[in-house]
């Protein structure tokens, strides 16, 4: 069980009174949520999340894990951070996943065996020999969420970590992350910048210019029109069509299929991947 | 204008054919056009992207501009010349100045030769039209931007170079919606007779629409070559499971492939809505 709340914190890079970016913030995540964190550039995203793992102080405010005030690196949370480049340690692809256990300081056949489970979850066992820079963007944002995973962590911190990955290996980390939530109980917050990512999550929580602006279910979220386009942000075409087959009583509620299993409602089923 | 002929690329010399990072690629660009190169994390997009802008010498295959081979001699600088210039997927690789300012005014002034005026100018346009608040970061360290404003940044640097081929690899990581469409839409813009764009993306939906080429990369090879309109129509199992097409077009080329629909394959709600509805319609009477 991992809740994390932020309580009143202020927060901001410079000193000048402009350069604030949260005032007096407060939200609660509570154990096994699955948190989509949106809102345009610059908003203050990855600060919250780094906010949570103990990455930066606020300079007001309390951050608590579980009821106590967090006083250095949040221990219950692997963070992945934005630009996997950051954070691959090693010049081997298992051994990269391999080195937080073995900074616990995990003997050598557990490392192994949760090595290569968390590589093929993320679908990237075929190149655990291989040399960690010569995998694509795409592939190493998949190998330092392979390391998050490895470590077992009750929450992880997930700075947009599938800006890269395409197609659909999107689509199954993003199964995974489901997975993982309800299998294991594990509490996730992920900032993204595409809404398709968060029509799954339990709750959405909007930031701009340091507010929390919205924060509810997704759907509840995709009826926000005006707010959606001052975010910037856009309705997924999929949650556009499923409203406007409920509203055609074409489909019952507002559920969002995916578009296979859309096809398949209808009654054509595509056989898609070979692999 | 650009042509990769018969591209074969290895990182470590003397591994099996089957392990090349690119295996046997051909494409090419003409002024004018844009070709959308796409395909899996790892299928060679951005090692075929920097084989095309001049910055890694093929194993094997010729790249040519405007005829000329492109590593035909040793020293030679594309970008430099302002033939040919890359946004990187990292903005970070990309920047080496302590300040935004000497990041953006690097190239136009050493690589063109513009004088301070016309860089001023140059790079005020391109910002604006980027929405960069230019004068707010111009002081600052690249690297302390957010990502979304760390990409505008090496954005403007290559756009403002206005080179002869332009080659972007994810150019929309790190934006939100309405940034990704508005840029999709600037580069279409920004497209001249004269020019010519390689772009590396997956998010299909916004080059689809107006790219002249689609090229599918898997583990190297060239899966599928041809317009937006042969990908969205294909069932190809081999190129279905190396791309994801956005959804309203896969129900929409579903819907016609399996004769419930005849109308075009379409990326709207509006259409693909009113194309469930026959479909639904077709399934009840059958």
């Amino acid at each position: 069980m991992v809740e994390i709340e932020l309580d009143n914190i202020t927060f901001r890079y410079g000193h000048r009174r402009g350069d604030l970016l949260f005032t007096e913030l407060s939200l609660r995540i509570t154990s096994g949520e699955w948190v989509g964190l949106v809102g345009p550039s610059g908003a203050g995203k990855t600060t919250l999340l780094k906010v949570m793992k103990g990455l930066l102080r606020p300079e007001a405010g309390e951050v608590r894990i579980n009821g106590a005030p967090l006083q250095e690196l949040n221990p219950f949370a692997a963070f992945v951070f934005a630009n996997p480049e950051n954070q691959i340690v090693s010049p081997v692809v298992a051994e990269d996943v391999g080195f937080g256990l073995e900074q616990a300081g995990l003997d050598i056949e557990t490392i192994r065996r949760r090595a290569e489970q968390a590589l093929r979850r993320v679908g990237l066992w075929e190149r655990a020999r291989d040399l960690s820079h010569h995998l694509s963007g795409g592939e190493q944002q998949r190998l330092i969420l392979a390391g998050a995973l490895a470590l077992r962590a009750r929450c992880l911190l997930l700075d947009d970590p599938l800006s890269m990955v395409d197609g659909h290996a999107r689509d199954d980390l993003l199964a995974l992350f489901g997975e993982i939530r309800k299998e294991e109980g594990c509490t996730l917050v992920q900032t993204t910048h595409q809404l398709d990512e968060v029509v799954n999550v339990s709750r959405v929580v909007a930031l701009e210019r340091g507010r929390v602006v919205f924060d509810g279910p997704p759907m509840a979220f995709f009826r926000e029109d005006s707010l959606i386009d001052r975010l910037g942000l856009e309705v997924p075409p999929l949650v556009r069509l499923g409203e406007e087959l409920a509203r055609a009583n074409l489909m019952a509620g507002t559920e969002i299929m995916s578009s296979r299993q859309l096809l398949s409602f209808i009654g054509v089923d595509e056989a898609r991947r070979t692999d | 204008m650009l042509k990769a002929i018969d591209i074969s690329h290895t990182f470590e010399a003397g591994s099996a054919p089957s392990r090349w990072a690119l295996r046997s690629v051909t494409v090419g660009v003409e002024a004018g056009e844009t070709v959308l190169i796409t395909g899996p994390s790892g299928s060679g997009k951005t090692t075929l992207a920097r084989i095309v802008a001049g910055l890694e010498r093929p194993s094997q295959g010729t790249v040519r501009l405007k005829g000329e081979d492109l590593y035909g001699t040793e020293q030679r600088s594309t970008s430099a010349s302002g033939q040919v210039a890359m946004a990187f997927q990292y903005p970070e690789r990309q920047f080496f100045a302590d300040s935004v300012w000497e990041e953006l005014r690097w190239g136009l002034h050493l690589g063109l030769g513009l004088d301070e005026e016309a860089i001023r100018t140059r790079l005020a346009k391109v910002a604006h039209e980027l929405d960069l608040p230019l004068e707010a970061v111009a002081r600052r360290s690249p690297r302390q931007l957010s990502s979304g404003q760390q990409r505008k940044v090496a954005l403007v640097s290559v756009l403002a170079l206005e080179p002869q081929v332009l080659v972007l690899d994810e150019p929309l990581t790190g934006l939100n919606g309405r940034e990704r469409r508005r840029l999709a839409e600037l580069l279409r813009q920004r497209l001249r007779q004269d020019r010519a764009m390689v772009v590396i993306a997956h998010e299909l939906e916004l080059f689809l629409p107006w790219a002249t080429t689609v090229a599918v990369l898997a583990a190297g090879r060239l899966v599928f070559h041809g317009s937006p309109q042969e990908l969205a129509a294909t069932g190809d199992p081999a190129v279905l499971s190396a791309v994801s097409l956005p959804p309203l077009i896969e129900i929409s080329s579903s819907l016609k492939r399996h004769a419930l629909s005849e109308g075009p394959v379409s990326n709207e709600v509006s259409i693909v809505l009113d194309q469930v509805r026959r479909a639904v319609e077709k399934r009840d009477l059958r």
